[in-house]
């Protein structure tokens, strides 16, 4: 098992956000979906060493990852594409890549990054404020992907792009996946990004993972569907 | 004509050392965001270690290694075991800081003593150049201002064009978001923090040479630096350039001029600038 989440509770002061959160992932893709403020990004940010962790554990490729450092838990092969995006503003598209770029004979490169997004070539002297809402996304995913993680995390790497952004992003997740050497988190509001993307689906409920499911069984439930997320994924699935 | 003339050139000179401080102050407190009331004790204490390291050796350029050096491991020593772990908190840096700098004030004045010290120039440094209306100006005060423009070039090379500088401009922007993607970010803020120290050192050893070094003076650049830095605009290397020009010129025009009044000039300056630019002549909103 590559990460095996165990009784995870995260506080922020006297606030419970995640009580107790249970996940395995292997090397298939899976999707964490969920309504908004149930803790999904809390979650995130949880296994990156970017929350307050209170009880439970996280391994990821047998060690244990709460209670180190984010830049550690990187360097271990976990990468984030986190809400928002979170570009630095004052570095150029260039930078954003000179900075993660490892020496030596890596997977993914600079070029490689600019020959699937030839976008962020064209923009490449552009500081990160100067860019789209799609720019930045496309850069969020090679600035993770230049670290060359062994497991991906993207948290809501859909929200607020057109149609064609959207697509893309897909058709690139689907392509990674494909080819197998990186494992993938997928939190999603879009239902149909995550069926599209992800074998099996979570859905969290309250802080907790209420049920895990294959893709093909949500979709096909219009009831679980509403039950769990309140909305039905007819209409978002048509988008892509 | 004479006298502002004099007066215009002592205020640059003055500039050139209030920048070489304020450089430093820039990289931690303008965009580390690290509040340092400590700077100016680590400006004495470059000095003085300056000072020790000429008396032993007789040489002037390792007095500005060894001052530049000393305060850089004490403030790398300031940050890892007491700062960072504050990061963020405004409040509790500035009251460890102040303790830390009365407490640095005593110890030197304890092995120092009251007097103030003056450094031994190489040759060359000494006498003046001629130059026309003003006659002869000091040397070294020359050279002063091309230190000041080889450190404006240096830290602009260093923050615009190497990874290092990409990681302090990323650290900057998000702190949280550069240690996700593999970044050991309290070792490169400990080291900007050493930065931004040894240079401070470099300035005590410099300045005490141009001028002297005496217990107070830590005060007195903790408060230039503070100035320059917000008039400037928090973070901004040519805004701490021009700062630090505006107050060493009004300083010195107005203790030729009007002194009485002199030593208000550079606050109203802050006021004047804070009051039409709320972040500083160059500086943007964080």
């Amino acid at each position: 098992m590559l990460l095996q989440v165990k009784g995870l509770e995260v506080h922020y002061g006297k606030s419970c956000i995640l009580h107790g959160v249970e996940l395995e992932l292997a090397d298939r893709p899976l999707a964490v979906v969920g309504r908004n403020g149930m803790g999904k990004s809390t979650l995130c940010n949880a296994i990156m060493g970017m929350a307050p962790v209170t009880a439970g554990s996280v391994r990821f490729d047998d060690c244990e990852l709460v209670g180190q450092h984010s830049y550690q838990i990187a360097r271990r092969g976990v990468a984030l594409v986190p809400q928002g995006r979170r570009i630095f503003p004052s570095l150029t598209v260039e930078e954003h890549l000179r900075l993660v770029e490892r020496p030596g004979m890596q997977k993914w490169t600079r070029e490689r990054v600019y020959d699937v997004f030839p976008r962020l070539f064209e923009r490449r002297r552009n500081a990160g404020s100067a860019l789209s809402g799609g720019e930045q996304q496309m850069l969020a995913v090679a600035r993770a992907l230049l670290c060359n993680p062994r497991l991906l995390i993207m948290d809501e790497p859909t929200e607020g792009l057109a149609p064609l952004m959207v697509e893309l992003i897909v058709t690139t997740l689907k392509a990674m996946v494909n080819e197998g050497d990186i494992a993938l988190l997928l939190i999603e509001q879009n239902l149909g990004v995550a069926l599209e993307v992800a074998d099996s689906v979570a859905v969290m409920v309250n802080g907790r993972i209420e049920r895990i499911l294959k893709a093909s069984e949500l979709a096909a439930d219009r009831g679980l569907q509403q039950r769990f997320l309140g909305v039905s994924a007819g209409a978002d699935a048509e988008v892509i | 004509m004479k006298l502002l003339l004099l007066a215009t050139l002592n205020g640059i000179t003055l500039a050139a050392l209030y920048f070489i401080v304020a450089s430093g102050f820039t990289l931690i407190f303008g965009m580390m965001r690290v509040v340092n009331l400590a700077h100016g004790s680590l400006y004495l204490i470059g000095a003085y270690i300056g000072h020790d390291v000429a008396a032993l050796s007789g040489s002037f350029p390792l007095a500005l290694a060894g001052g530049a050096i000393g305060a850089a491991l004490v403030g790398m020593a300031i940050h890892y075991f007491l700062l960072d772990r504050y990061q963020g908190d405004d409040l509790r840096q500035a009251l460890v800081t102040i303790g830390l700098s009365i407490i640095a004030a005593d110890l030197l004045l304890a092995r120092y003593g009251g007097l103030s010290y003056q450094f031994e120039l190489p040759e060359m440094f000494y006498g003046s150049m001629p130059l026309p209306i003003v006659g002869g100006y000091p040397i070294f005060r020359i050279v002063l201002i091309g230190l000041a423009i080889a450190v404006y070039l240096a830290l602009w090379l260093l923050v615009q064009r190497t990874r290092f500088g990409i990681m302090i401009r990323a650290g900057v922007d998000d702190r949280h978001m550069l240690g996700a993607i593999g970044v050991n970010v309290p070792l490169i803020s400990t080291l900007v923090f050493g930065l931004g120290a040894a240079l401070v050192g470099f300035a005590g050893v410099v300045g005490s040479s141009a001028l002297s070094i005496a217990p107070g003076e830590d005060a007195r650049y903790l408060l230039s630096s503070l100035v320059v830095v917000i008039v400037g605009g928090m973070g901004s290397l040519p805004g701490a350039a021009i700062g630090a020009l505006l107050v060493g010129l009004a300083e010195q025009i107005g203790l030729a001029y009007f002194p009485t009044y002199s030593i208000i000039l550079s606050f109203v300056i802050m006021v004047a600038v804070l009051a039409w630019r709320p972040y500083g002549l160059l500086g943007r909103p964080a």
